[in-house]
């Protein structure tokens, strides 16, 4: 049940953190495997969502670590490529030139996120595609909630940069 | 008068859904910042769906390899376990088998034995207590022949009346007196 509701979340976060769609899979499984073997650890004192996140992001933090270099460098090779779900985006108007538009849009924004720092990255998946809160974010990361909001907004900043929309 | 446009925190904080009186207002009078926002939060939206359509497909696949590579552990520990247990019961039978064609053999082997024994018996029971059940046509000429041989001694040893009354025979005359009848 917990796999069924969160897993889909937990991939997106981490494959568009660590760009590396195999090395996520992995993250999550261990993730998945972490929490339900410290499921007595959680106290309630925060969501389920936050829970796993918390434990995603440590594992990340992990794997990142030991691979160090190679790390980002693999992650480039086997990049998360939106281009084959762009078609199937789903929107009110289904003309090929809205899907089209849409999909370059989303291109756009990716390129934006890559060119972003890790925690940039990871930041602002979790606030403005998540929609956690701050609060929930600083927890998750293990951050303040002062550089929690300084990455919020400048990820925002770079990402309204490369779409061109910064006067 | 140009209106000063909204900050990048302001901006930030209104695509966060954090919406405050002096950002409401600001919007609706600028239209350029109406315009930025609006093309932001189209983008953002677009790479939302997107992500997690990529996402959802990506957990869909790996459920299903995690499926299928299940099914097909199930069916090689299934196969694998059938093989184990219809290798067992053969192994069984056959030696259930070995041993029945072994006792089958004893038995014969007893029964032939015990068959050649009983004609042994009867063999010596026909040599040494009934001769005359061999009846063959030998056999017959050569009781003859000692029959004809013990004639011919008595023949030879006891005198013939003609010879003991030196060749003359008394006549025997037949009393009435003697007459047996």
């Amino acid at each position: 049940m917990l796999v069924k509701t969160y897993r889909a979340k937990l991939l997106r976060l981490v494959a568009f953190s660590t760009g590396d769609p195999d090395l996520s899979e992995t993250i999550v499984q261990d993730c998945f495997l972490k929490a339900y073997k410290n499921r007595e650890g959680f106290r309630g004192d925060c969501s389920v969502s936050t829970w796993l996140y918390t434990i995603a992001l440590n594992i990340m933090r992990d794997y990142q670590r030991l691979q160090k270099f190679q790390f980002w460098k693999r992650a480039d090779r086997t990049a998360v490529d939106l281009t084959d779900v762009n078609s199937a985006l789903a929107s009110p108007d289904p003309s090929p030139e809205t899907r089209m538009l849409a999909g370059e849009q989303a291109n756009r924004v990716q390129l934006a996120l890559k060119a972003l720092p890790s925690k940039q990255r990871t930041v602002f998946i979790m606030r403005f595609l998540d929609e956690m809160d701050v609060k929930d974010i600083a927890r998750a990361t293990g951050m303040s909630l002062s550089t929690v909001k300084t990455h919020i907004h400048r990820s925002m900043k770079a990402v309204r940069f490369r779409l061109g929309a910064i006067r | 008068m140009t209106l000063p446009h909204l900050s990048d925190e302001q901006v930030a904080d209104y695509l966060s859904g954090i919406s405050r009186p002096a950002t409401a207002s600001h919007l609706a009078q600028c239209a350029e910042c109406r315009e930025e926002i609006d093309r932001v939060s189209v983008s953002i939206h677009s790479f939302n769906q997107a992500s997690m359509a990529w996402s959802e497909r990506a957990t869909r696949l790996g459920s299903e390899r995690a499926t299928r590579l299940g099914s097909e552990r199930a069916t090689s520990a299934r196969g694998q376990a059938q093989a184990a247990v219809a290798a067992k019961p053969r192994s069984a039978r056959a030696w259930y088998g070995i041993v029945g064609i072994a006792c089958a053999l004893i038995v014969a082997c007893a029964l032939l034995l015990a068959t050649f024994h009983r004609h042994a018996n009867v063999s010596e029971v026909v040599k040494g207590k009934a001769p005359y059940i061999s009846d063959g046509t030998a056999e017959i000429d050569s009781d003859n022949q000692l029959l004809g041989a013990i004639d011919r001694e008595q023949d030879s040893t006891s005198l013939s009346p003609e010879k003991m009354y030196g060749g003359q025979v008394p006549a025997i005359t037949l009393t009435p007196a003697a007459r047996i009848d």
